[in-house]
């Protein structure tokens, strides 16, 4: 009985520290014994149970020798934790079941391409969580104490200066950067999307060579900006550094963007049945134009926020 | 009225943790195991649990209060804890810490039922 109560308890125990403690508490445990039920050779099993109850639960008894709560997570990186969960998985979702729908043969099993949505919804949501936990938990394990949690040990110098109305974060802003951000990454690295098939029953119309020396860049872009925006959650306002990383992340973006919309071959509308060559390239030129346009708006968008960026820097500086 | 009672119980068991580092210290000139000790503070009308004991015991050994052994001579291993001199030099300033709280607090209770 006593080997299983030690081996209950070296479950909840460090692999470092287990051997130790176990055989610290079933010295303990006998020195119960003999102190309560006298010097034998062999005890009783209710004397042993009396002397395992009066210790307490496995659980306690262990929670009792360790040095720090035992957590994956750090718990006040939690709540973030679950709301980008909340964010990430839907945009998932719906970026699987946009990529599936566009690609999607109209001749095709409706069934079918529901289960096939719902098995890369699964599988990608597994992922998801997955590749989160390890993020929290190495943020648990490497970003300082102070960061966190106080020590005990802890001065009024440890108190991280808190946000002035212009360094606050917005929730909506960074939520919905995350969601698109994820949602891009998914459509643009689905498979349906960048597949050119010789069947009729798709209509190919990127250009699968030119767009995949793209992929890398723009997956770079996504992944930079959800991380910058997981480290936003996370201090609840913009910092000097992280202005300068979502300037330069924007001018990326701007740039793979402005690769895309002025190459001409990144457009192929000759593999449409029906369609010439010569009415594939004045179409492309047409949706090349509006891609142009489209660069236009987001050059000026960007242009706004770094100057905003900017301006609050500045300010800033002059404050100093 | 339990909830009272909870109230009460809550702040007995914080009174009692915050002079059990202490107490403990007091005890430890000669050696003692963990039933020992329990049963050394017992005597002397201070309850402990077992579970909170020996694992303090540890915490003050990791901090360089204790010392500790194992005696394997006997019929079964036994792990002894004796006060060390950084702890009796932490224990004398306690003590010290405790005569002025003990004074004040008789102070402030002076004409208290």
């Amino acid at each position: 009985m006593i080997k299983d109560y030690l081996y209950a308890i070296g479950k909840y125990l460090s692999p470092l520290q287990r051997e130790e403690v176990l055989k610290e508490i079933q010295a303990n445990l006998y020195d119960y014994l003999e102190e309560t039920f006298g010097d034998k050779d062999r005890y009783e099993d209710h004397e042993v149970e009396s002397a395992i109850l009066k210790m307490g639960t496995p659980k306690k008894v262990a929670e009792a020798y360790l040095d720090r709560q035992r957590a994956l997570i750090a718990p006040p990186l939690l709540d973030v934790y679950f709301l980008l969960l909340k964010i990430v998985i839907p945009a998932v979702s719906l970026g699987l079941v946009i990529a599936n729908v566009i690609s999607v043969n109209p001749e095709a099993n409706l069934g079918l391409l529901v289960l096939n949505i719902i098995g890369q919804i699964w599988s990608a949501s597994l992922s998801v969580i997955g590749v989160m936990t390890i993020i929290f938990a190495l943020l648990y394990k490497y970003l300082p104490d102070k960061d966190l949690e106080f020590s005990e040990e802890w001065t009024i110098k440890d108190l991280e200066k808190a946000p002035e109305p212009v360094e606050r974060i917005s929730i909506g802003e960074t939520i919905f950067g995350i969601a698109f951000s994820v949602l891009g990454l998914v459509f643009f690295n689905s498979d349906s999307l960048i597949v050119i098939g010789n069947s009729i029953d798709y209509i190919p119309v990127v250009n699968t060579a030119v767009f995949n020396n793209y992929l890398p860049l723009i997956n770079i872009s996504f992944v930079l900006s959800i991380l910058l925006y997981i480290y936003l959650l996370i201090k609840r306002k913009w910092q000097i550094s992280t202005r300068i990383i979502s300037m330069a992340l924007d001018v990326f973006g701007v740039f793979v963007f402005w690769l895309i919309a002025f190459n001409p071959n990144f457009l192929d509308f000759s593999k449409i049945p029906g369609i010439s060559v010569n009415d594939g390239l004045k179409i492309a030129e047409g949706v090349q134009i509006g891609m142009k346009i489209g660069f236009a708006a987001i050059a000026i968008l960007v242009i706004v926020d770094i100057a905003k960026h900017l301006i609050i820097m500045l300010k800033k500086t002059k404050d100093f | 009225m339990s909830e009272v009672n909870e109230i009460i119980s809550n702040i007995q068991q914080e009174m009692k943790r915050g002079t059990l580092v202490l107490a403990v210290l007091t005890q430890m000139d000669q050696p003692q195991y963990g039933y020992s000790l329990i049963q050394a503070l017992t005597d002397k009308g201070l309850d402990v649990e077992q579970n909170t004991l020996y694992p303090l015991l540890r915490r003050l050994e990791k901090q360089g209060l204790l010392d500790s052994d194992w005696d394997t001579e006997g019929s079964r291993p036994r792990r002894y804890y004796k006060i060390s001199d950084i702890g009796k030099e932490v224990r004398s300033l306690l003590l010290e810490d405790w005569n002025r709280l003990n004074d004040t607090m008789l102070k402030m209770m002076e004409g208290l039922k």
